[in-house]
């Protein structure tokens, strides 16, 4: 038996509604700090939903981007590449790496495309069968490369230009597992001697018009309108939908070896990484927890553990009512024949849901919980209707020994991404 | 992880294309240079340069196990579902017993395109006051219950060819859906052959679908000279598109979807499916440049085309031909040369290279696994069919010869490859039986 490659984090970027950058968004985390207020990017007043967690401070473009690759950054987009301008300074990875064994993966976003800029190109524009005319579109598309902006296989292609990366891109799209998958994606390029390093991550952003108004109609978001900060309640009996949010997390990946050599940060093990499909509706999820529960099955095993080792579940906890009673029920079957039972929050109740970004968002936070060995709270969990029997972590933050844990993404659409982190020890 | 790396076969096909829906009738289209572009009707393209494209037949939706997915599924997901399907099928996965937590799926699908938002486009235009140019946010959000379709999210999800193929065959295992332009279906095939030979999975069905001909991806399509004038013909429109010619002009888009069923080989013939062709080795890598705008030197295929070879235990004189990318960009096409004439430099033979775009058109997500299929029929037939179109490229050609004529085969190993507009390659070897 060949032995497994080994695979550490040894940079981490965030853009986030909480901080431009991954320590005070974590430093608001731990704090307990929800980034939930009225919208702020259009007037929402006659919505049902009228809040959300926005981004609103950017540092500026001028070394994250080369000015010739800006043209193609929508607003999630420009979020991935501050995030990844943080991480890949935080990793400290010299220039004498080789192109060739340094890879890109990047859970895309649904896409940022607004009304205005729609609105520009569909005015007094002749419609055939419910598409404009052509003509029109050919001439009106004065924004150029809107179609391409986007696309969600640009921040990919953007990153590996301004990177020098040369080894694989992969983009995924699967809903909210999507940036889950990605890292689990450049876990496996590292383990299969594909790569040496993997920037990997997310970037997403559901605060814009037409997406939250997608949701609106899909009666997914919270109508708790009136306290913001209290509209994302994950496993608790009051929750009704998931707060819209927006930002980026990216992860350097690296084999151990490669990083040991270099003397490089190292914030945590990757350690395991499951994944499954639940084949079972577009959004609800099976009530016995099936696609949940193998997939944290897998990512145990894969990182060589037993369930009784996970000190720490960062869950995908979305707020709404359907996926928090199940994946409790998921973990109780995975975690509950067992008396010390690993502590579970959703820090989606701080930060909100970031959809493609937030398997990516909720892996940093873990890796950052094992560092400062500290589990962030999960917000307005005052009544659970998920059982006593889970060992949440409620309104603050825990001091604990963590020395393994997970961290959960359940997609519509069925994916299921499980991502295993741990302590490194040598 | 075990030392000894598990064989990958091909145990099913489906794919739905513009000359047709079964993979013999489409070789022989190739074989005989057939073509079928039609003239765009859904939307008005008078006066515009782009008149035509590939279209696929209405999807028969009686074949659909579920006919309420219509309510969610578009077109081209729809056309994906079935395909999906049908693969499954020709594999003989219908009376398999198989356990569901070993069966994957891989998907490589195109973005939601803005034609794809059409049911907000009635409000949007109602809202927007370009004059001034104001957006009426307050008069959308009040009338958005009433008059957009609260499906329209779980429409434009674009991982629904993914979710329906998963949900309709009980695939619980590894998944994913790849959203890299031009390469998604070779990058999928590529994934599930890596999940299968690492003992991730037993059977992976994985290839990839095209978006749709929309208004809005054409007219960008334009805007970046990657589309030909097709509004101004001096022969047929299948002379149009011309790989790796001189007298290239560019692509023309198509509709379509293409999936393979791939299978740990002894699985395989343990339940008694028969081996189509056998998948040896994949590469992924990238130019670091964006490839559309200026000539990249493409070295990611390059590298891409290395690993595939490595992975697969052979050398360039093993292979029997390439089925390559040449879509009959201006830009593309020419590195993509540069790059074969490198790789195969120290061939005793020129390496046979051809393509079937000019006769499928330009799938886009769902080219690799298309050309793959359709390289599983060459390694049957023992032939290689010629580029159609192609006279000569602009140089001359060292180490490569463009098919103007098919040829056997003479060597059983192909290599298929895909290439996206922003430099990322994929190349899959693929083997006889």
């Amino acid at each position: 038996m060949a032995q497994k490659r080994r695979v550490v984090i040894t940079g981490i970027g965030i853009v986030s509604p909480l901080g431009p950058h991954r320590e005070s968004t974590w430093q608001n985390i731990i704090a307990g700090k929800s980034a939930a207020r009225e919208i702020t990017q259009f007037d929402a007043a006659s919505w049902p939903t009228k809040i959300a967690c926005e981004v609103d401070q950017l540092p500026n473009l001028e070394d994250a981007l080369r000015p010739q690759l800006r043209p193609y950054l929508n607003r999630p987009s420009e979020f991935g590449v501050h995030a990844a301008y943080e991480a890949m300074g935080d990793s400290k990875l010299p220039k004498s790496i080789d192109p060739r064994r340094f890879g890109i993966a990047v859970g895309a976003s649904i896409g940022a495309i607004s009304p205005s800029q729609l609105a520009k190109m569909l005015v007094g524009m002749p419609i055939k069968n419910g598409l404009p005319d052509l003509n029109q579109t050919v001439a009106k598309s004065s924004e150029k490369f809107l179609t391409m902006k986007n696309h969600p296989g640009t921040l990919g292609a953007l990153l590996s230009s301004q990177w020098h990366a040369l080894g694989p891109v992969t983009t995924i799209h699967t809903a909210c597992a999507s940036s889950g998958q990605s890292l689990g994606q450049a876990y496996l390029q590292i383990v299969r001697d594909d790569c040496d390093i993997m920037l990997a991550g997310g970037a997403d952003s559901l605060a814009g018009e037409l997406l939250l108004a997608g949701f609106c109609l899909l009666g997914a978001l919270s109508t708790r309108n009136d306290e913001p900060q209290k509209a994302s309640r994950p496993f608790d009996k009051d929750r009704d939908g998931f707060v819209a949010s927006e930002g980026a997390a990216m992860l350097v990946l690296e084999e151990l070896g490669h990083a040991q050599n270099r003397g490089a940060p190292i914030y945590a093990e990757f350690s395991g990484y499951g994944e499954t499909a639940s084949a079972y509706r577009i959004t609800d999820l099976p009530e016995n927890g099936r696609g949940i529960v193998e997939a944290m099955d897998l990512a145990i095993k894969d990182a060589c553990l037993d369930n009784s080792q996970i000190h720490y579940i960062n869950a995908h906890g979305t707020s709404t009512q359907l996926n928090d009673r199940v994946e409790a029920h998921a973990i109780r079957r995975v975690f509950g024949s067992r008396g010390l039972k690993p502590g579970v929050s959703s820090t989606k109740s701080e930060i909100g849901h970031l959809i493609s970004a937030a398997g990516a968002m909720e892996a940093a936070f873990t890796a950052l919980a094992i560092r400062d060995q500290i589990a962030p709270p999960t917000l307005n969990l005052i009544n659970t209707d998920c059982g006593d029997d889970i060992n949440f972590i409620a309104e603050k933050s825990r001091k604990m020994t963590i020395e393994h844990a997970l961290s959960n993404s359940i997609g519509f659409g069925g994916s299921n991404s499980v991502v295993a982190l741990s302590r490194f020890r040598p | 992880m075990t030392d000894k790396k598990r064989e990958v076969v091909i145990t099913g096909m489906g794919l739905d294309t513009a000359l047709g829906a079964e993979a013999e009738s489409i070789f022989a289209s190739w074989l005989g240079q057939k073509n079928n572009f039609k003239p765009i009707s859904a939307f008005n393209v008078q006066n515009t340069p782009v008149q035509f494209a590939g279209l696929c037949q209405d999807p028969d939706l009686t074949k659909l196990p579920d006919r309420k997915v219509q309510k969610i599924l578009r077109r081209k997901d729809l056309l994906s579902l079935l395909t999906t399907l049908k693969a499954a099928e020709h594999a003989g996965l219908r009376d398999a017993k198989i356990s569901p937590e070993r069966m994957g799926m891989y998907v490589g699908a195109s973005s939601t395109q803005i034609g794809d938002l059409t049911p907000y486009f009635t409000l949007v235009a109602e809202c927007a006051d370009l004059t001034h140019g104001r957006f009426d946010s307050q008069k959308f959000g009040h009338e958005m219950l009433d008059l957009v379709n609260p499906l329209v999210v779980l429409q434009t999800l674009m991982n629904n060819a993914l979710c329906f193929g998963t949900m309709t065959l009980d695939l619980r295992g590894v998944n994913a859906n790849f959203m890299d332009f031009q390469v998604s279906g070779l990058r999928a095939l590529g994934e599930g052959f890596q999940s299968i030979r690492n003992d991730r999975a037993d059977l992976i069905i994985a290839g990839g679908v095209a978006g749709p001909i929309e208004p809005f991806q054409l007219a960008e399509g334009v805007q970046v000279n990657y589309l030909a004038d097709t509004s101004r013909l001096q022969t047929s429109i299948g002379d149009v598109i011309r790989p790796w010619d001189k007298g290239r002009v560019g692509t023309i888009l198509s509709e379509g979807t293409a999936y393979l069923v791939l299978e740990e080989k002894e699985h395989a013939l343990a339940r008694g499916a028969a081996p189509l062709a056998v998948v040896k080795g994949f590469g992924i890598a990238n130019d670091g440049q964006l490839a559309i705008f200026s000539p990249a030197p493409a070295t990611g295929l390059e590298d891409a085309i290395g690993q595939a070879l490595a992975q697969a235990n052979l050398s360039p004189d093993d292979l029997g031909g390439i089925i390559g990318h040449g879509n009959g960009s201006k830009i593309q096409d020419w590195s993509e040369i540069r790059a074969y004439q490198r790789f195969m430099r120290n061939r005793k033979n020129p390496i046979p290279l051809t393509t079937a775009y000019p006769n499928l058109g330009d799938m886009c997500e769902a080219s690799g696994a298309s050309q793959t299929i359709l390289g599983a029929m060459a390694l049957k037939a023992g032939l290689l069919p010629a580029t159609a179109n192609h006279v000569g490229f602009e140089e001359t050609l060292h180490h490569v010869e463009v098919m103007t004529q098919t040829t056997e085969l003479a060597k059983p190993s192909i290599l298929v490859t895909s290439r996206n507009f922003f430099g990322l390659a994929c190349a899959l070897v693929l083997g006889r039986v």
